[in-house]
């Protein structure tokens, strides 16, 4: 990555392709691009195979991916996009914290999770194993990224940190395994800061498994085709995606198009923060412009800037990847650039724990940008949230801790290819949720619901995806954090298409008394009583009046609006 | 015993009928007519009227189809309702909230197998324990029953939460339903399956029930036209768990033969396996659109129950918890279109021409350039003898499809149709790695079992890359489904989620789980009247370390299981785990399904060696081409006739071996044609 700064900007840009002379073979080409999707995706099979926590085995709350020596992404498993593009910042500083590139060797596995460098918050911790063939010739790295459920923080999950310190233990490039081996001394250190160390020893065990696995399979592809041979492929593979980048772009006219987007708060103070992202489209490249982003807040919603890139890089793939997995090659048009300390690149010690809740935003901001100039290239806006809860408490029978984290999904945005779907936001879309049979033999709740409501979505030509209710109701005593996020204002509709019901959540306790409830740390949720997320619809797109009547009569016949609903928005029947 | 194997796919239909007294050399006739949608019975009555075959020439009739899964995917399953827990309804709508389209926002779920209307609620609930915590209201039935008889529904799922842990709502509701409506079709999610997640196992209970109908009205037809040929023996229908079992067990479950002729495939290699003393075995099935392939250790075959319809890396598809062969399907065939993405790279697959237009050469007015055409264009295929001579090929049309990406990439046609064939090969390559490789298992102790159309192809290619060392073409290659389900044993596999710790102390308790499964099979059996005389049962337990989630399933033995062989499996499952996932773990393993397969074996078919007449190897040799084998460069080369190879023989690379609907390409090492006819290529 080539970082320009000076005292108050910084711009981010992919590394330029290099000539390397030699035109590689395109069948050649494709076989080992084929090669190093299959490697990386075997890192994620044993990741999720292997491990303890619902949270990477459901949710798959981690991003498995190969770099080759400059730190260009090579192949990526399908996982959770967010988290796509930070991981070369990950190896980047994981290397640099450790000693520099001369001071690895084979064997090595540095763990590092600095939120400043790896975008995210310090639960998400970046295990990295530099990759060396047989005659110790440095050919690469192997990354994971994944979320382990308790690293010490004020709370096993926050909404009103005040500094990152607040946030849990932090590592900042050790090796964790030497030369193969594990080191005891660092494993030791880091379970004992978890209030879940048998979760995250299996974890970590899990983790490094898969890297081992990647770095593995990157030799024996590089053995194969040969190191001369295998880098000139890869130059090949990032002008491939540089090229299919391109060419989207070049058919968007020249311009500065702005998106609007809106927090509901920073967690500490409750006031809404407007902010705004502009694209800028100039022939085949395109500009990400967050320099008029809000201040530094308070509160932990600050997103560290390997975030910020990232997401921007994954709202471009989206839009303009050809529906491609991304490499390094794919980001060369695409220049971000942020305002040093302000809530999309905040400085240390600013506290940063939901970075993802502004990240997942500007995606959806950056689309909004898009629409003013093509709303046919994207979709309304969804219901903009993972309505995350994230539970923890003392098992009566046991005595034993048990904590639990999950997003939810929240109705999507209509687009010109038809009404939106009920399914995880963008930026998390590989995640899933858990099964409530599997849940209610884990954690002591029955869930009471889990079913659409009428109304909730946007109305258009194309209708947004519809909310929907899931309620738990508590057998013991318990915690919630609940992490609800655009909860005060509603999906936006497109191209004349009408808003959704806006996420909330409301907690009835055993005395019938109802509480609304959107961000808070360790809510305490006592037995009997029954806590609701209520999720947000999809905007719709285009006018209402444009829907087929048919497509209205088939809306009433399931149920999913009623008539007055139908009337307002669909006129005369 | 005179057995007679039908198998209806799409297009064709095949039949095999086996007579042990026939003089050699004629105890194996084969048959491939038309198949005759949507009537398919009348296919497999031509098939029987072709070969002269009448009812008392059959003691066993066994039969595969695509039906089920034809009617799945094209969604003409009849008008189906779903009656689930109170507030759950949408949980077939809502699913998990995946999507595996991750660079696509605009991606679309699939679509519910039931309407939203169509899907009804009662009031109860069991919690994952099994205890009743609100009484299923019964009286809620006979309303909800009207609405949908008003609505013309012809069938209805049951499933309810945690039901696979106590079914006893799901029962009560179905008589209740059966009383009030004794006409529908109506079928509990516990029948089909006893493993705890809800969305999968009511996704499971709908495709069941919109297929149920299908199925009783498919095999009560054909039942009744084989007794109207005559015939009064046992007829049984292969299923996708890789068994047989008999026409009225599997009406009324139809669902278990959503993957019959693939898993027939499969069987099939293991059958030639056990016949040759070959018992590692990787088999790869290369028909129009898709390469399958599955791997057999030991001559066990591996099944899943997390089998998926219709899953592409792109697509969640829709889940099916039945117990499934384990295959890895890729979308590369013959019909695969060679084309050029967004930034100019070619790729081949998952498109498909398919038979219709089908490849450019076949001159029915495909425009696209596919696998079947490269192999034409490097002389792999005889144009002269395109599919047996059936099909003239049309060069022109072939040469143009080929001209348009060749002027884009600015290559000559040879160089396309080499690049075309390489990265199918890499394509499929990929997919034999998931089987192999991925798991730990390493491909130099296995043979490569090739059939379908395309098998004989790409074999020796793909064998060399994974550096197998032995290549095997079946004799009869294209029937091949077919002679692997006469010779399969009648199964019937239960999975039952029974989570416990597996420790010395409750070895007890699992062997009484596995005992107490075992008497429900042999009673089932007994009452479906099946003979039980020489039944088996395999068991398996999926397993996992305490506290993760995914399993590995290891096989158990059948005898008594005391603290010592606790101690056994315990020691096998962290073998199979290391092998797998390369390290070992000293914690707790948690057993969470308990698995049981009942077997009745089927008397194995041994076919006749076919004669030797003394014919010289050259005198086999229909004529010479030049071929070009890609990277092994072009040669000019011999053509053999298959029909008139002898066992014995020796052909060195580099060859074709041609047969009517299909080529064998032999471009390394030599092949030997063994005792049975099959073709054993060295790479």
């Amino acid at each position: 990555m080539d970082t320009l700064a000076d005292s108050e900007i910084r711009i981010y840009r992919a590394l330029p392709g290099t000539d390397t002379g030699t035109d590689a073979d395109p069948v050649q080409t494709e076989i080992v691009r084929h090669s190093l999707n299959s490697a990386a995706n075997q890192m994620k099979r044993t990741l999720i195979r292997t491990s303890f926590s619902p949270v990477i085995y459901e949710v798959l709350d981690f991003a498995a991916a190969l770099y080759d020596t400059k730190v260009r992404l090579l192949a990526q498993a399908p996982s959770i996009p967010l988290f796509m593009g930070t991981l070369n910042f990950c190896v980047e500083a994981a290397v640099e914290g450790s000693g520099g590139v001369d001071n690895l060797e084979p064997g090595d596995v540095i763990l590092y999770n600095w939120p400043f460098g790896t975008g995210s918050h310090a639960q998400d911790t970046a295990m990295i194993q530099p990759v060396f063939t047989d005659d110790g010739t440095l050919v690469g790295y192997s990354a994971i990224k994944a979320h382990w459920l308790d690293i010490g923080a004020i709370a096993p999950y926050c909404t009103d940190t005040k500094d990152v310190f607040q946030e849990g233990t932090f590592f900042p490039g050790v090796k964790l395994y030497r030369g193969g081996k594990l080191v005891d001394d660092i494993h030791r250190f880091v379970l004992a800061n978890s209030r879940m160390p048998a979760f995250v020893a299996g974890d970590i065990l899990a983790q490094a498994t898969a890297v081992s696995i990647g770095a593995r399979n990157l030799v024996r592809i590089v053995d194969r085709y040969g190191l001369e041979v295998f880098r000139n492929t890869v130059e090949r593979i990032f002008d491939h995606g540089e090229a299919t980048v391109r060419s989207y772009f070049e058919k968007i006219p020249d311009g500065r198009y702005v998106g609007h987007g809106m927090m509901d708060n920073n967690g500490v103070d409750d006031k809404p923060i407007p902010f705004n992202v502009i694209v800028e489209v100039r022939g085949s490249s395109v500009r990400v412009d967050f320099t008029n982003s809000p201040e530094v807040q308070p509160g932990p919603v600050n997103c560290p800037v390997a975030s910020t890139v990232s997401a921007s890089r994954v709202a471009i793939t989206m839009l303009a990847g050809g529906n491609q997995a991304p490499c390094d090659g794919h980001f060369r048009p695409v220049e971000i650039v942020t305002r040093r300390n302000s809530m999309f690149d905040p400085n240390p010690p600013a506290p940063c724990f939901l970075y993802g809740w502004p990240a997942m935003q500007s995606m959806e901001v950056i689309y909004h940008a898009m629409s003013k100039v093509n709303p046919e290239t994207v979709p309304a806006c969804s219901g903009g949230d993972l309505c995350a809860l994230v539970w923890w408490g003392t098992r009566q029978d046991t005595g034993e801790m048990w904590g639990d984290g999950s997003p939810f999904p929240v109705g999507h945005g209509g687009s010109i290819s038809g009404d939106g779907s009920t399914m995880m936001h963008a930026a998390e879309a590989a995640t899933r949720f858990a099964s409530m049979e599997v849940m209610e033999s884990k954690f002591p709740w029955v869930v009471e619901q889990c079913q659409f409501v009428q109304d909730s979505c946007g109305a258009g030509k194309y209708r947004g995806g519809m909310g929907y209710d899931l309620g738990f109701e508590l057998l013991e005593d318990a915690y919630c954090t609940p992490t609800l996020e655009r909860t005060r204002t509603r999906p936006w509709g497109l191209a004349g298409g009408g808003e959704a019901r806006a996420n909330s959540g409301t907690l009835r306790y055993p005395d019938g008394r109802v509480e609304a409830f959107t961000k808070a740390t360790g809510l305490p949720v006592p037995k009997g009583a029954v806590l609701t997320i209520h999720a947000g619809g999809g905007g719709g797109y285009g006018p209402p009046e444009q829907r087929a009547s048919e497509e209205v009569e088939a809306d009433l016949k399931e149920g999913y609006i009623t008539e007055a609903f139908a009337r307002e928005h669909y006129g005369n029947l | 015993m005179k057995r007679v194997a039908t198998d209806v796919g799409g297009t064709f239909t095949d039949l095999v009928h086996f007579d042990p007294e026939a003089a050699p050399g004629s105890s194996i006739v084969c048959a491939k007519v038309d198949s005759t949608p949507p009537g398919f019975e009348h296919g497999v009555m031509n098939a029987l009227a072709k070969t002269q075959i009448r009812g008392e020439d059959m003691d066993f009739f066994v039969h595969g189809s695509t039906i089920i899964i034809n009617t799945l995917t094209e969604r003409k399953g009849v008008k189906t309702a779903l009656i689930t827990t109170r507030g759950f309804r949408d949980v077939l709508e809502i699913a998990r909230g995946n999507r595996p389209d991750l660079f696509n926002f605009r991606y679309r779920k699939p679509e519910p197998l039931v309407p939203r209307y169509l899907r009804r609620e009662v009031t109860e609930r069991i919690d994952y324990k099994g205890n009743v915590l609100t009484p299923l209201k019964t009286g809620e039935l006979r309303p909800l029953v009207d609405e949908l008889r008003v609505e013309g529904v012809d069938a209805i799922a049951v499933c309810f939460l945690h039901a696979y842990r106590n079914p006893d709502h799901e029962l009560a509701a179905v008589r209740e339903i059966q009383r009030l409506w004794p006409e529908v079709a109506v079928i509990a999610s516990h029948v089909l399956s006893r493993e705890w997640r809800e969305y999968e196992r009511t996704n499971t209970t709908a495709a069941a029930a919109s297929v149920q109908p299908v199925a009783y009205g498919y095999l009560s037809g054909l039942e009744a036209s084989l007794a109207d040929r005559g015939f009064s023996k046992s007829a049984y229908v292969m299923l996708s768990n890789g068994g047989i079992d008999t026409f009225a067990a599997v009406r009324n479950k139809g669902i278990t033969m959503v993957e019959s002729g693939p898993a027939a495939g499969v069987f099939g290699a293991a059958t030639l396996g056990r016949l040759t003393g070959t018992q590692n075995l990787i088999t790869l099935d290369i028909g129009g659109t898709t390469a399958k392939c599955s791997l057999i250790e030991n001559g066990r075959v591996r099944l899943t129950n997390k089998y998926v319809l219709e899953r592409t890396p792109r697509y969640a598809g829709y889940p099916l918890l039945v117990p499934v062969v384990d295959i890895v399907e890729i979308g590369n065939g013959g019909g695969s279109i060679a084309w050029l993405d967004d930034a100019g790279k070619l790729r081949v697959g998952p498109r498909s021409a398919g038979a219709d237009p089908g490849p450019a050469a076949y001159g029915r007015g495909g425009k696209d350039f596919t696998t079947t055409d490269a192999h034409l264009l490097t002389g792999r295929i005889d144009p002269g003898h395109f599919l047996g001579g059936e099909i003239k090929v049309d060069l022109d049309a072939m040469n143009e499809a080929a001209g348009r990406l060749c002027k884009v990439m600015n290559v000559s046609r040879e160089e396309l149709a080499r690049g075309v064939i390489r990265i199918a090969n890499n394509n499929m390559v990929n997919a034999l790695k998931l089987v192999s490789l991925n798991r730990g298992y390493d491909p130099r102790d296995f043979s490569l079992v090739v059939f379908g159309g395309g098998g004989g192809l790409h074999g020796t290619d793909l064998a060399r890359t994974l550096q197998i060392p032995e290549v095997i073409v079946p004799v009869n290659a294209s029937v091949f489904s077919c002679w692997g389900m006469m010779q399969t044993d009648l199964r019937r596999d239960r999975i039952v989620s029974v989570p416990l710790v597996l420790a010395v102390t409750n070895a007890s308790e699992v062997d009484t789980t596995f005992r107490k499964l075992e008497m429900q099979l042999r009673a089932e059996l007994e009452s479906d009247r099946v003979d039980t005389a020489g039944l088996g049962f395999q068991r398996m337990l999926d397993m996992r370390y305490e506290g993760q989630e995914h399993t590995v399933k290891v096989d158990v033995p059948d005898r008594l299981i005391n603290a010592e062989v606790v101690e056994q499996i315990q020691e096998k499952f962290r073998d199979d785990y290391e092998r797998e996932y390369s390290y070992r773990l000293s914690s707790q393993i948690e057993v969470v399904n308990f698995h049981v397969a009942a077997v009745v074996p089927v008397e194995q078919v041994m076919p006749a060696k076919p004669g030797k007449t003394g014919r010289g190897v050259k005198d086999c040799i229909r004529s010479e081409r030049q071929v070009d084998f890609g990277p092994l460069d072009v040669h000019r080369c011999a053509i053999y006739e298959r029909a008139l190879l002898e066992p014995g023989m020796l052909i060195e690379a580099p060859a074709i071996i041609d047969e009517p609907d299909t080529t064998i390409v032999v471009d390394s090492g030599r092949a030997r044609v063994d005792d049975f006819g099959n073709i054993r290529i060295e790479v």
